[in-house]
């Protein structure tokens, strides 16, 4: 535990067994569950439990440590409060209720069009009251950035938030605007999807690198990255892995930057590589549908993620 | 099975008047009522027989919100036909289709083949645009009209196999039928799930 955080060049390549073949429901040993990863913040936790608010104190005093425990995860009792801390969430800022003017924003009827279709099986999603506070932040951030507005995609990502901010609708906006504007992801959105298209590029040349093998066989079979890896990309994972999956992915990309999803992604091919290498372009593209579905080592995943040598920007770290 | 032709054709059209639903439909016979907003394309393929001729199917299900056309020219710029949605049930949805018909007019292969699919017919009650004024519109343009529900199934087989008539009758006039460089000998397990959920068919028009 604690020592994933570092030395991303120098962590061996670990020879992974094909994971989809582990039967459903049967977790192997290694897998943290969020017991363990609360245990392992509370833990830390303790040291600073006179502190008026202990998990700010511990990322002001010991911010490696603060760092490289949210990599290895973040329990879902402490979860939102975490991602606060670590992306400075300064919610004063911004008048949500002043963004709600829907005369202001084009984006509207877009907006509307996908509220009833975002995670449509989620109990909060699944309510009016969860329908109303996705489309109010997704509105507002709309208003908020007018040359951005409303993308598909989006509403995954906002969703995702209002899950592990039990359905705050003002919290949920602070965090996806700080992520969005501050942490670059609107870059993502942006007319002609200029990120998409970098981190797409960076991707297939680690890849052919480290792997030219897949590499080869995606090409051979014309699997193309509209099919799976821009869907990874623009809607940061959200669109094809669980809730579960998704948030460990977004624990490493808020410590380590928004082109840390390529780091990721490499991750997630290489261990699924002997499912790919058998599978033509139907098949793929039926098996990348439903990877969320998959069993996936999420604790290798992201031990693997670090020994990628990916060009990443320091200036998007988080924290 | 020997494939004669492979075609690819695409799904376009205004968000949410069912282009995925269409295609789940044809392709795996099932209709989900909860169906995600697509994010970027899908792609899903059948295999179908017309007269002698046996045809794979490649059908690139895109996303409906504009700005994804920056992401992927190529679904259409490649693609051999299209099949044109808009829900009868919205107005502007079908003014999308019109603004799609000058675009591939303009940049797509001259020669694709496209069909118009008015969706959502099992909701007659809520119609915004006339039958007639669609079939005149799809006429003039010298396209068929299909009125489509995936929810019933109703028209969805016979817009997606318009298209491929369409197409192999273009190949056959021009009188150089392009044999896919793809298409070989191979045996595909397809549509195991036919036929999943039977709804009952509402009162199409």
């Amino acid at each position: 535990m604690g020592a994933a955080c570092c030395g991303s060049k120098v962590l061996k390549h670990v020879r992974v067994a094909d994971v989809s073949r582990v039967p459903m429901g049967m977790i192997p040993p290694t897998y943290q569950t969020d017991q363990d990863i609360e245990n392992n913040w509370n833990k830390e936790l303790n040291l600073y439990q006179d502190s008026n608010n202990p998990i700010s104190t511990f990322k002001e005093q010991n911010f490696t440590k603060f760092r490289s425990l949210i990599y290895n995860g973040t329990p879902k009792s402490l979860r939102f409060e975490i991602w606060q801390q670590a992306l400075n969430i300064n919610s004063d800022e911004i008048s949500v209720e002043n963004l709600l003017d829907s005369n202001l924003s084009t984006s509207l009827s877009d907006i509307e069009k996908d509220i009833t279709r975002t995670f449509p099986a989620n109990p909060l999603f699944s309510t009016e009251l969860g329908q109303k506070t996705l489309k109010e932040v997704l509105l507002a951030f709309a208003n908020h950035r007018p040359n951005i507005g409303y993308c598909q995609g989006m509403n995954y990502i906002a969703a995702t938030f209002l899950i592990t901010c039990n359905g705050d609708r003002n919290s949920a906006f602070y965090i996806m605007n700080c992520v969005l504007s501050k942490f670059g992801a609107e870059r993502l959105f942006e007319k002609g999807f200029p990120l998409v298209k970098e981190l797409c590029s960076k991707f297939h040349n680690s890849l052919r690198s480290a792997k030219p093998n897949i590499e080869a066989h995606i090409l051979k079979h014309n699997f193309d990255d509209a099919l799976w890896l821009t869907k990874w990309f623009i809607t940061m994972f959200t669109y094809s892995f669980s809730y579960e999956t998704v948030v460990r992915f977004w624990d490493g990309v808020f410590t380590k930057g928004i082109r840390f999803m390529i780091n990721i992604s490499l991750a997630i091919v290489e261990m699924i590589e002997s499912e790919i290498l058998k599978r033509d372009l139907p098949l793929l593209s039926e098996y990348f549908s439903g990877i969320g579905q998959r069993y996936l080592n999420i604790d290798l995943i992201m031990k693997n993620a670090l020994k990628y040598d990916v060009q990443i920007d320091n200036n998007d770290q988080a924290v | 099975m020997e494939v004669d032709r492979e075609f690819k054709i695409v799904t376009l059209g205004e968000g949410r008047v069912g282009k995925t639903s269409l295609a789940m439909r044809y392709v795996r016979g099932q209709f989900n009522e909860k169906e995600q907003s697509t994010t970027n394309a899908n792609f899903l393929e059948k295999n179908i027989r017309i007269n002698e001729t046996s045809i794979k199917l490649n059908i690139w299900d895109t996303a409906g919100q504009e700005r994804f056309r920056a992401l992927a020219p190529n679904y259409y710029r490649e693609a051999k036909g299209a099949l044109l949605v808009y829900d009868i049930t919205d107005k502007e949805s079908f003014w999308k289709v019109v603004s799609w018909v000058e675009e591939l007019k303009m940049q797509a292969d001259k020669d694709i083949s496209f069909v118009i699919a008015g969706n959502k017919c099992d909701l007659e009650l809520d119609r915004q645009i006339p039958k007639e004024q669609a079939i005149a519109y799809a006429k003039q343009i010298g396209a068929a009209h299909y009125s489509t529900s995936a929810k019933s199934g109703m028209g969805v087989n016979e817009c997606f196999e318009e298209i491929a008539k369409l197409i192999l009758d273009k190949e056959s006039r021009s009188g150089s039928p392009i044999r896919s460089s793809k298409a070989r000998s191979r045996v595909i397990v397809k549509n195991q799930e036919e036929v999943v959920k039977k709804k009952k068919s509402g009162g199409c028009c």
